[in-house]
């Protein structure tokens, strides 16, 4: 016995038809589940040039092989599409209780294909899975869908289901929206609420009991022990948070080094992600003022975001499915200023960064609305944040008027307008509407375009290139281009990824300008970045396990106990080789030149910035590195396609021959 | 027995191979791991200096595999 289902579940939504499938040994064997198996199964079945937001686009949705054996860090589930905002390959993932109730309902995954004409939820208990209406659910965000499907269902159901919805930004096709669960958790990235939303899918309801499979569920709980055990000792000593401001100044001056990443667990889980606003601010990480400003720009922000400030409003704190830190929390915002909601989410360190810094508002009250707000609409705060700057850049350089703006006095920080801007662009009302695509369509229609911030048409994460090079390889070198979850290097100084992969560069001490100089030890550093982070995709793992390292959260000895396997690092990492080259393999299939991803000008240093950490740094090895990835991968140097002997070693012509 | 050190800045990584790796004699403690890379104690516990990922007294016995790290804040999310 493996941990996979061995099914998956196919739906046609054109004529309303839920068909499960078996799913050969020999392709979890190579790819695993969770976005592995996505990428398998979407490469084999969308055609090339399908429409996103047509009937042959197919919706995956997957949870990872550790899900449901007893190993922490491995509640993340996968949607998965062809995006609509790149017209490659897409992808965002989730915590929260989704992933095991898609195993509990028998299968690795769920796949939906077709557009229904009217709307409809999937709903699926593990004996029954049927499309219904969806008409009473249509028109609410998601958390009000999502209550209402609980009020209506819960009682009728053995077990209290489980459910993932569009927001009304899916809805109304937005190509930034996403997916949400458990009250405005959201898989953001890709569009792929877009996909949900074109489909009229307003939920899929898991209601499932089954057992869930492992090899051998003793091994794996001894594992989680020696882990658990650590996780729940670990803790700060309180007030650190006032002092991150400090500390991002020190780490923007320090060198790269290899370090200990289990610790970090300690900022996890007594902020979350959150933390890293001040750190980012100062370090040269987090960017300001639309990626043009400097920490001079931002000064009195750090303490606006202060994580402790955010922790005094927290009424309670979650934890995913099998995790024992709990990064999550909710917030009360009962009597704080713009106050619409009561509550919501603690928020993403890229939330707070997107509509903090980056638009020069110090304002957290009204990022906590935002969050809020974004959250219930279901639209990514990233690509909502990166465009609500480039609009501010354009009206304080004159290429909007206030009459493009409907009235709106877009300036840097002015809170009220940047609030108001987000309600436009959730209800796609006015000027909201051009920019509730996304900024590369804003700029397209207003101008602008050297202020749009996006790559291949997503963008980027909250982190900057020219503080961290190798992670400007994986923004243009990723298939779903713009992500900032494929690799960093802090993360690989942290990782230990020379421990288990007998390829993988150790990490070394450094200048961080040598991160910059285009050389093969680079290449392979960002290419074993890839592989680790598609492996942990494809076992459903969380980024916090990769960054603990794999010394603390050890990946390779969960799947072999899991599965009943005895395979060592190397053949794990060709296994996200494989996902990835997948991947790659998509986006050529479906017309997209992997070469034509580029990162914007400023995000190259040009211009470069005249102070702070990153003041004067420039990129010049940038495409020189990401071709050096590339080769690294065994894909052509030049353009990105995977080369016919490399889809042959990872065997993935034959992967491709094998049907459901 | 070998145990992989990960020192903060300013320790000396000369005793170190490439990958972080060191030998110390059985028995050698956190103390004697410290001295190998010339980490004061102080900075040690203000660092919250740990093994395999739990906060250590310098006292504690190594034992082959084990890794000697330290607080470090790390970017992400």
């Amino acid at each position: 016995m493996t941990s996979f289902t061995g099914r998956i579940l196919c739906v046609d939504l054109g004529n309303g038809t839920a068909e499960s499938r078996s799913v050969p040994p020999e392709v979890y064997e190579a790819v695993l589940a969770g976005k592995g198996l996505e990428a398998w199964y979407l490469y084999k079945h969308i055609p090339a040039g399908a429409d996103p937001l047509g009937p042959e686009n197919i919706l995956a949705f997957a949870a990872g092989a550790l899900c449901g054996t007893g190993a922490f860090l491995t509640g993340r589930w996968t949607v998965a599409c062809k995006s609509p905002l790149t017209g490659g390959w897409g992808d965002a993932n989730c915590g929260g209780v989704f992933a095991p109730a898609i195993k509990q309902c028998g299968y690795d995954a769920i796949f939906v294909s077709g557009v229904s004409e009217t709307p409809v939820y999937l709903f699926c208990d593990g004996k029954t899975a049927e499309v219904r209406d969806a008409s009473a659910y249509w028109g609410l965000d998601a958390t009000e869908a999502e209550n209402a499907l609980h009020a209506d269902l819960d009682p009728v159901c053995r077990k209290k289901p489980c459910v993932a919805c569009i927001g009304t930004a899916g809805e109304k096709l937005s190509l930034i929206s996403g997916v949400c669960n458990e009250g405005g958790r959201i898989a953001a990235r890709s569009g792929v609420g877009a996909v949900m939303g074109s489909k009229r899918l307003k939920a899929v309801v898991l209601a499932g009991a089954r057992p869930m499979p492992c090899h051998d569920p003793e091994a794996v709980k001894a594992l989680s022990k020696e882990l658990g055990r650590k996780i729940v000792k670990m803790s700060l000593p309180s007030g650190f948070g006032g002092f991150f401001g400090l500390g991002g100044r020190m780490m923007g001056r320090m060198p790269a080094m290899p370090m200990d990443g289990s610790l970090a667990v300690y900022m996890f889980r007594e902020w979350g992600t959150q933390a890293n606003t001040p750190l980012a601010v100062t370090s040269g990480d987090g960017p300001i003022k639309n990626w043009g400003g400097t920490p001079k720009d931002a000064r009195g922000l750090p303490p606006q975001y202060n994580p402790d400030k955010i922790n005094k409003l927290e009424t309670l704190k979650y934890h995913c499915y099998s995790c024992p830190i709990g990064c999550g929390g909710r917030l009360d915002l009962r009597g704080r200023r713009y106050a619409a909601y009561p509550e919501t989410h603690k928020p993403e360190y890229e939330t707070l960064e997107s509509f903090g810094p980056l638009l020069l508002n110090k304002s957290l009250d009204s990022v906590l609305q935002i969050n809020e707000l974004l959250n219930r609409a279901g639209m990514d705060t990233i690509s909502a944040g990166n465009t609500v700057a480039w609009a501010i850049e354009c009206y304080e350089n004159g290429l909007l008027t206030k009459e493009q703006t409907d009235g709106l006095e877009l300036t840097w920080g002015n809170t009220e307008a940047i609030l108001a801007l987000v309600r436009k662009m959730v209800d796609r009302e006015g000027f909201g509407d051009a920019l509730a695509d996304g900024v590369k369509r804003a700029s397209e229609r207003y101008g602008g375009k050297e202020y749009a911030m996006h790559i291949g048409g997503q963008e980027p994460g909250m982190h900057d290139a020219r503080n961290d090079p190798q992670l400007g390889v994986h923004f243009v070198a990723e298939p779903a281009p713009g992500k900032h979850t494929v690799g960093m290097g802090m993360e690989y100084g942290a990782m230990s990824l020379c421990d288990i992969c007998s390829w993988a560069p150790p990490a070394t001490l450094h200048a961080k300008k040598k991160d910059r100089e285009d050389t093969e030890e680079m290449a392979l550093i960002t290419k074993a970045n890839a592989c680790y982070t598609m492996l942990t995709d494809g076992a459903g793992g969380c980024l916090y396990g990769v960054m603990m390292g794999v010394h603390m959260w050890k990946l390779v000895d969960y799947l072999n106990a899991a599965e009943g396997w005895d395979y060592d690092g190397d053949h794990y990492m060709e296994i996200g080789e494989r996902i990835q080259t997948l991947r790659q393999l998509f986006n050529v299939k479906q017309g997209v030149d992997p070469a034509s991803f580029r990162l914007p000008r400023r995000m190259l240093g040009w211009p470069s910035l005249s102070s702070g950490p990153l003041k004067g740094v420039t990129l010049p090895q940038h495409r020189a590195q990401v071709s050096s990835h590339w080769r690294a991968f065994g894909w052509d140097e030049k353009t990105g396609v995977p080369l016919p002997e490399t889809v042959k070693r990872l065997g993935i012509d034959r992967l491709t021959e094998v049907d459901v | 027995m070998r145990v992989k050190i990960l020192p903060p800045p300013g320790c000396d990584r000369s005793a170190l191979d490439a990958r972080s790796w060191a030998e110390l004699p059985e028995g050698g403690t956190v103390r004697d791991a410290l001295r190998l890379v010339r980490c004061s104690p102080v900075k040690a516990k203000l660092l919250l200096v740990s093994v395999n990922g739990e906060r250590s007294p310098l006292s504690r016995v190594l034992h082959d595999g084990d890794v000697v790290g330290f607080f470090f804040p790390v970017s992400g999310g």
